[in-house]
């Protein structure tokens, strides 16, 4: 039992590399990515205990900040899986529906809050990064519950 | 040891590297990011490339000769970029110790002949100072283009479009644009015109605004620090 709990914050951890290594890459190579990072960040609120999801958000914030003290973006981004691991549970909906509306939920949010004009100025990206987000979130979601049956679908 | 306390010994410690090593997670991210796109010689090249033709634009436009840097550039070193969407602000090393200003001009290369604007300074603090390059949907800043001068407002984003431009305006396409802010010194290089096409209410033209060298580019800046806010230069 213990050894699954290990071995689950172990793959979350190494789906969050993966999804920093692809976002920045993305970003790289095209000028934007889907929120892979964040998508991640959801999807493990479905399923890890609130330190399991400290750990990795501090992660984040601890791989993502870019500047000297984390502003007001990066607490955001620390904050959004805690506020949807909590807030599927007044969702009526199957958790796999919950998570990829929860992933297009994040996204939608912070931007709108932190970058209301590039979506004015870019809708058509706006919404690929949406899709996107959406499809990674549900893929990750689907790959964990099948390995660890960490959540009833 | 409890699982509880391992993670909590986990927390800690990623919490202590947030706020006493923020570098440390720096260097973990250009390591995931990919290497700086273009082959370095090429790239210098094709920099100063776009700074001659800004040059010829300028001298046929003004039939005199402008030097718009002040030559006190001060070399910063970029520490790490803004990681989502839609903005590109960049962090460097340099701060009002170093006698930073915000709105100064950044450049991206030193060479008072081949110096491209990159961005401005946005927020400064004693020993660091963020910069908001041209590919932020924030920025603007009007611009001339070619050797008529033709006015226009550059807005920056993934692709930054130059906007407003006259629809009687001469321009070809790979003309030279530089700036004619108030608010940065005259004819500083910042790219070329491309796809010039009318705008979506037809009342002007737009174009493409093609740099030579992309985001992922900023390693090392150049500050402007003897250009004062407003653009005062002396």
């Amino acid at each position: 039992m213990l050894k699954e709990k290990y071995g689950k914050l172990a793959a979350s951890f190494l789906f969050f590399v993966i999804a920093s290594f692809l976002q920045l890459n993305f970003k790289a190579f095209f000028g934007w990515s889907p929120e892979f990072a964040m998508a991640a960040l959801v999807v493990f609120g479905f399923y890890l205990s609130v330190l399991e999801m400290g750990v990795l958000s501090f992660f984040g914030i601890f791989l993502f900040n870019w500047r000297v003290l984390p502003g007001w973006e990066i607490l955001f981004f620390f904050l959004i899986p805690f506020f949807m691991m909590f807030a599927r549970k007044i969702f009526p909906w199957r958790n796999d529906f919950n998570c990829v509306l929860g992933t297009v939920f994040s996204v939608f949010v912070f931007y709108a809050v932190f970058g209301l004009q590039g979506i004015l100025g870019n809708p058509g990206v706006f919404m690929w990064i949406l899709a996107a987000t959406a499809f990674f979130g549900a893929a990750v979601f689907r790959l964990l519950n099948y390995f660890y049956k960490i959540s009833p679908i | 040891m409890r699982k509880e306390n391992i993670l909590l010994i986990l927390l800690f410690l990623t919490v202590f590297l947030i706020f006493l090593y923020p570098s440390f997670g720096w260097k973990i991210r250009s390591f995931l990011s990919p290497p700086g796109g273009q082959n370095y010689d090429y790239k210098k090249l094709a920099i100063e490339n776009e700074s001659l033709k800004t040059d010829l634009a300028k001298l046929n436009a003004l039939k005199k000769v402008i030097s718009p840097l002040s030559g006190n550039l001060l070399e910063a070193f970029v520490y790490s970029e803004y990681p989502f969407n839609f903005k590109s602000r960049i962090l460097t090393d340099k701060g009002t110790k170093d006698g930073v200003k915000v709105g100064q001009p950044v450049l991206i290369s030193s060479s008072s002949s081949a110096a491209i604007l990159a961005g401005k300074i946005n927020e400064v603090f004693d020993d660091y100072s963020l910069v908001e390059t041209i590919f932020d949907s924030g920025f603007q800043i009007s611009v001339r283009i070619g050797g008529a001068g033709a006015n226009s407002l550059l807005v920056g984003g993934n692709s930054p479009k130059l906007t407003l431009i006259p629809k009687d305006a001469k321009i070809t396409d790979g003309d030279a644009v530089y700036s004619s802010s108030p608010d940065y010194p005259f004819g500083l290089a910042i790219g070329l015109a491309r796809n010039i096409r009318l705008s979506a209410d037809q009342f002007f033209e737009e174009a493409d605004l093609e740099t030579a060298y992309n985001p992922n580019d900023f390693q090392t800046v150049f500050i402007d620090i003897n250009s004062n806010v407003k653009g005062e230069i002396r």
